[in-house]
């Protein structure tokens, strides 16, 4: 029986709205009794002590040198996005498929319309250099401004206000 | 014949277009001056023309008792907003004292402003067109429209043009008005409510909305917020604080303006809109204005005795006279509205002449604070005259133009109510000790820097004599303005306009 | 049955073909040829609209092509178009290449579109987020400025939120009264008197969603910094198309509630009093000019929400007229300051001294616009403000209508504050010179023919509006 039709039973009948909200609330109050138990006991049975060793990266006494943050090289993420992207519109045409009988016609037209965007947008991908490892030959044509690149100046402000560097 | 004539709407946008053309002729100061006159000139002459047309008794008039123009249009049907514009002897007055101060302000403009003259002038002629409008409309909207409009051209004439702190006037002057204005504007929409629930028929029409049947508490409330906006714009009493600064800081043209023409708005907006609107709100406010009008006329005397800045003295002197037109309005009868009506033209022309006087002292001698003149009399003997001329018809000397609207205010409030009557006349004996005061610093006493004052020009001699003939005219034979204004003055106390 | 559905969805195809050829245009033939391409496409979807006559709803893609549909429609053709003409010398002066902008343009406007054609709660939702989505880019696409970077995190990350509160509203509501058409959802929200309590806690999570994506207090935390931040005529756009996107939502929404609406009349007095009194109230202290616009939209958009709260049909008429006359003049205010700045980044209040003689053009059109928005008249602002009082006073909102309009006064100052320094002499030389290029004086020129014209003759619009509204 669909959700709806059974909340809108229980409001036909005389039932109060407390009552119609008791397994909502319920299941809150128990969510947030849940996790306030599981950090007051971290914290009640956890250790206090703070020492220079004890909060560094690697309790085992090696000493960390350098940042912890390393730059990847863009294409990483580029692939990733594009692994997902495509990975994701394969779901929508799995749905198609196993309904396609009954979705006929129009439904053939819709698929193909959408097969069609994505390809354009894949054509645009490559064009744009967007699947070139390395320097591609789009982005020699219009090179980028370099390094005041927005967000990494962003990153290297915010890291350097809260002292990230480490003590190079 | 000149019943739905578009007469008005040419009275009312040639500025309009005058200014816009003004704004063409960007950075050509000659041919701006020249069409700033030109403009104002036709204005002026076109509206003596229709003064000179009107007939006296305009019983023959069709369309509405009173009035001898009448021009109705749709406008904004959705709302019921019509473009209705209309003149009765009262309009025609006012309209006749804006084209002429106008013309005069155009006139007097010369040396002050160095820069930006084509903006300038356009702003004068806007300022025109919206007190024009303020003056014709008849329905609410439209008025309220024109209400504001102006407000943007004498902020900017103030802001830009002003001494002193220009923009802090400018702006202070601005939100002052406006907070009395958008009040105004809510109770406008409210009537229009109460009658288009009424009757069915939603309309801002003034003639129509007079015969709303208001609660005495919504009376109340509406006619509360209709009288706060005018009362700033005159101003009375309590809420006249943004004046010194703001009459003080403009400009020659500004300070003109403002004191006889922004003020009359006021004042005209109470007789036309406020006082026939709310009949039955009348009882609980009459004794308030009068009362806060004598508070006015009393009290900016004294003030104005101890300023030490002439243009002070004046503003002061400008908000203490609008105190015995408020009283004329308040007490509400034939006698003291005509006089008030007639008042409403002598203190522009007298306050605006003293603004004039004063703005050419200052031009000579860069400073406008009362020891720095003296022994003037000697110096500048044309100058002298005029300036003892109009400080004694201001003060209300028999056979000058004051006098007569004055003597007919008290008369008319005598009747309702004596003592506030008693009370306003011994507000004279202060009016008379500081302008006296003022004439004789100025003129008379040594020891200022006399030697730097020029005497008059051929220019400002025209001008200022236009303004002598005036006074002197008016002084002694007002009977044309009062027969223009005695019908429009019957209806509207009689409860029709 | 095919052939109805597309022709209802006609403008749609013709702005989503449009975006797939500004991309590949923009990637095969190198050049700037994506504002010309987007403006033709707009033009091409906004007459297709004009032209084509409204048509029932077509059930299977959930888009109705209603007169209300068809008015949105073109009001947001039209708003993308004159940022489309912004842009093009701004975001050459701000080193911003590529098609990527002009497609975004276009996608942006593809989800005001979906939107307003929505006759299904999804429909909606796929609107609402896909526009939102492309102001994400947009913001941020100045990569070269990390305040654009900046605004579009902070953007991007309130976004999210106002997207899951939107989604989850959405499925409360579906799981109250077990439909998504909106006309049948709505009427059973509140139907015979009584409330479905579950739906009741869709709309309350899908008000808070609306209430960000309009900037209404305390949902406008993200917009004084996007505003700063993004590029000028992004905000242009943003302030404008989005926020008349949010509020054809709920125009699409409330109406069909009937006197259920009253259910809501609380929260929305709240959003609109602390929109009103915050946002302009915040106005009076900013330095940068476009952070003072930010908050004065917030404002304005209490002003939108007080004529809205009031459920009456003069109430909703009120809210369209306005936002048509805030939507021109917002475009006019940020499309002259546009014009403006550029290279430099001078935006501060102060920098924009004595603009008004020295580029009369710009200078006129923000003044004009500083007007308006102060709701002075003979500006449309004006008219604007006036019905929206005009259907406060009468939906009998009267203490809310008060302080609406004091609050109005408070904001004159900010406004004309603004209009004195534009004419008055500069303390150290112009700062400010950027001539206008031929497509910013169209722009500008238009908007603020819109601003005037709407301000003496509104009746056209006005009728217009009337024969839109069920």
């Amino acid at each position: 029986m669909p959700m709806h039709e059974s909340l809108q039973r229980t409001v036909a009948g005389n039932s109060s709205l407390v009552q119609e909200l008791l397994p909502l609330a319920l299941y809150s109050a128990m969510a947030v009794a849940l996790v306030g138990i599981l950090l007051l006991a971290a914290w009640w049975l956890g250790e206090k002590r703070q020492s220079a060793v004890k909060s560094s990266p690697y309790e085992s006494g090696i000493r960390a040198t350098g940042t912890a943050r390393l730059a990847y090289p863009v294409p990483f993420y580029l692939i990733a996005i594009f692994f997902i992207v495509f990975d994701v519109e394969a779901v929508f045409i799995f749905v198609w498929a196993v309904a396609w009988d009954t979705l006929g016609m129009p439904g053939i037209i819709q698929i193909t319309v959408f097969i069609m965007v994505l390809l354009l947008g894949l054509c645009w991908i490559w064009k744009k250099g967007g699947l070139d490892w390395g320097p591609s030959r789009a982005r020699e044509k219009a090179p980028l401004r370099r390094p005041d690149d927005g967000f990494m100046q962003m990153t290297q402000t915010v890291a350097t206000e809260r002292g990230l560097h480490g003590g190079e | 014949m000149l019943n739905n004539s578009p007469i008005l709407t040419i009275l009312l946008f040639l500025p309009l277009l005058g200014s816009a053309v003004m704004l063409l002729l960007r950075n050509r100061d000659h041919w701006c001056r020249m069409l700033g006159l030109a403009v104002s000139g036709l204005e002026l002459g076109l509206t003596g023309w229709l003064c000179a047309m009107a007939p006296i008794d305009p019983a023959g008039n069709s369309f509405r008792p009173g009035f001898f123009i009448y021009q109705d249009l749709p406008w904004i049907e959705q709302f019921g907003i019509r473009y209705t514009l209309g003149l009765d002897g009262i309009s025609m007055l006012l309209v006749l004292l804006t084209a002429f101060i106008i013309f005069i302000a155009v006139l007097v403009s010369r040396q002050p402003v160095a820069k930006h003259l084509a903006f300038y002038y356009a702003l004068i002629l806007l300022i025109e067109t919206g007190i024009m409008g303020v003056f014709l409309s008849l329905d609410l909207f439209l008025f309220y429209l024109f209400w504001e409009v102006m407000l943007i051209p004498i902020f900017f004439l103030i802001s830009l043009w002003g001494r002193g702190r220009p923009v802090y006037s400018a702006l202070k002057f601005f939100i002052f008005t406006l907070a009395g204005s958008l009040l105004m504007l809510l109770a406008i929409i409210a009537l229009y409510l109460i009658h288009g629930d009424q009757t069915g028929r939603y309309t801002f029409a003034l003639v129509e909305l007079l015969h709303t049947a208001l609660e005495p508490a919504a009376a109340a409330w509406l006619f509360g917020a209709f009288l706060l906006a005018f009362a700033i714009k005159i101003p009375i009493f309590p809420v006249h604080i943004w004046l010194p600064d703001t009459y003080a800081d403009a400009p020659v043209a500004g300070s003109l303006i403002l004191a006889a023409l922004l003020a009359k708005t006021g004042a005209y907006g109470l007789i036309r809109f406020a006082y026939p609107l709310f009949p039955s709100a009348l009882p609980l406010f009459t004794p308030l204005l009068l009362a806060l009008a004598v508070a006015g006329i009393i009290y900016a005397s004294w003030i104005a005795y101890s300023q030490g800045d002439l243009k002070r003295v004046v503003a002061y002197s400008s908000f203490g006279h609008m105190g015995f037109i408020v009283l004329g309005i308040a007490a509400w009868t034939p006698l003291s509205l005509s006089g008030s009506v007639l008042q409403m033209v002598n203190h522009g022309i007298t306050t605006g002449c003293l603004f004039v006087l004063v703005g050419m002292l200052e031009e000579r001698m860069q400073s406008t604070d009362v020891d720095a003149f003296g022994g003037i009399w000697g110096r500048a003997p044309y100058f002298s005259v005029f300036f003892l001329l109009v400080s004694l018809a201001s003060l209300g000397l028999p056979g000058l133009n004051n006098f007569v609207g004055e003597l007919l205010i008290l008369i008319g409030v005598y009747r309702v109510s004596p003592w506030m009557a008693t009370l306003a006349f011994s507000g004279v004996v202060p009016i008379l000790v500081y302008t006296l005061r003022m004439v004789q610093k100025v003129l008379f006493e040594q020891g200022g820097r006399a030697e730097e004052m020029r005497d008059i020009s051929l220019r400002e001699g025209f001008t200022l004599s236009l303004f002598a003939i005036i006074i002197v005219f008016l002084g002694v034979y007002p009977a044309p303005l009062l027969d223009l204004i005695r019908v429009p003055v019957q209806l509207l106390v009689g409860g029709m306009p | 049955m095919i052939s109805a559905d597309i022709w209802a969805s006609m403008p749609l195809i013709i702005i989503a073909a449009g975006i797939i050829f500004v991309l590949l245009l923009g990637a095969f033939v190198p050049g700037r040829h994506g504002t010309i391409t987007g403006v033709i496409l707009l033009l091409a979807s906004a007459l297709w609209t004009l032209r084509t006559p409204p048509l029932p709803v077509a059930p299977l893609l959930g888009i109705a092509f209603t007169p209300f549909a068809r008015f949105f429609i073109l009001l947001f053709s039209l708003t993308a178009l004159i940022t489309l003409l912004l842009s093009h010398d701004y975001n050459k002066r701000r080193g911003i290449h590529g098609e990527e902008y002009p497609a975004t343009v276009l996608f942006a406007t593809f989800g005001m579109v979906v939107l307003a054609t929505s006759a299904n709660l999804l429909n909606l939702f796929l609107g609402l987020e896909g526009l939102t989505f492309a102001f994400y880019i947009l913001t941020a696409i100045d990569r070269n400025s990390p305040d654009s970077t900046e605004a579009g995190l902070k953007y991007l990350l309130q976004g999210a939120v106002s997207a899951a509160l939107i989604a989850f509203g959405i499925a409360l509501l579906y799981a109250g009264v077990g439909t998504l058409e909106i006309n049948a959802a709505m009427k059973s929200v509140a139907s015979g008197g009584k409330t479905v309590p579950v739906a009741y806690a869709g709309w309350g999570f899908l008000l808070m969603g609306l209430a960000f994506k309009v900037s209404l207090v305390p949902a406008h935390l993200w917009t004084p910094d996007v505003y700063q931040g993004a590029p000028t005529p992004v905000v242009a756009f943003l302030s404008t198309g989005s926020k008349a996107a949010g509020f054809a939502a709920l125009l699409l929404l409330l109406p069909a509630m009937g006197s259920g609406i009253s259910m809501l009349h609380t929260p929305l007095c709240c959003l609109s009093l602390f929109s009103m009194v915050l946002g302009n109230l915040a106005a009076l202290r900013q330095q940068n000019l476009k952070r003072m616009l930010a908050y004065s939209s917030i404002a304005q958009m209490g002003y939108l929400t007080l004529a809205l709260l009031t459920g009456i049909r003069e109430g909703f008429a009120a809210v369209i007229l306005y936002v048509v006359i805030y939507t021109a003049m917002n475009l006019s205010a940020f499309g002259a300051i546009s014009s403006l700045t550029g290279e430099n980044r001078l935006e501060d209040v102060e920098d924009f001294r004595g603009v008004g003689f020295s580029r009369p053009l710009q200078g006129g059109v923000l003044a004009l616009s500083m007007f308006a928005l102060a709701g002075i008249p003979p500006t449309a602002g004006f008219i604007g403000k006036f019905a929206i009082f005009a259907a406060a006073l009468k939906g009998n909102e009267l203490p809310l209508a008060v302080i609406g309009i004091i609050t109005a006064l408070i904001s004159v100052y900010y406004y004309l504050r603004v209009v004195a320094l534009l004419y008055m002499q500069p303390a150290d030389g112009e700062k400010l010179s950027n001539q206008a290029t031929v497509s910013e004086m169209i722009a500008l020129c238009a908007t603020s023919a819109v601003i005037l014209l709407l301000g003496v003759y509104p009746g056209p619009l006005l009728e217009l509006i009337d024969s839109i509204l069920r």
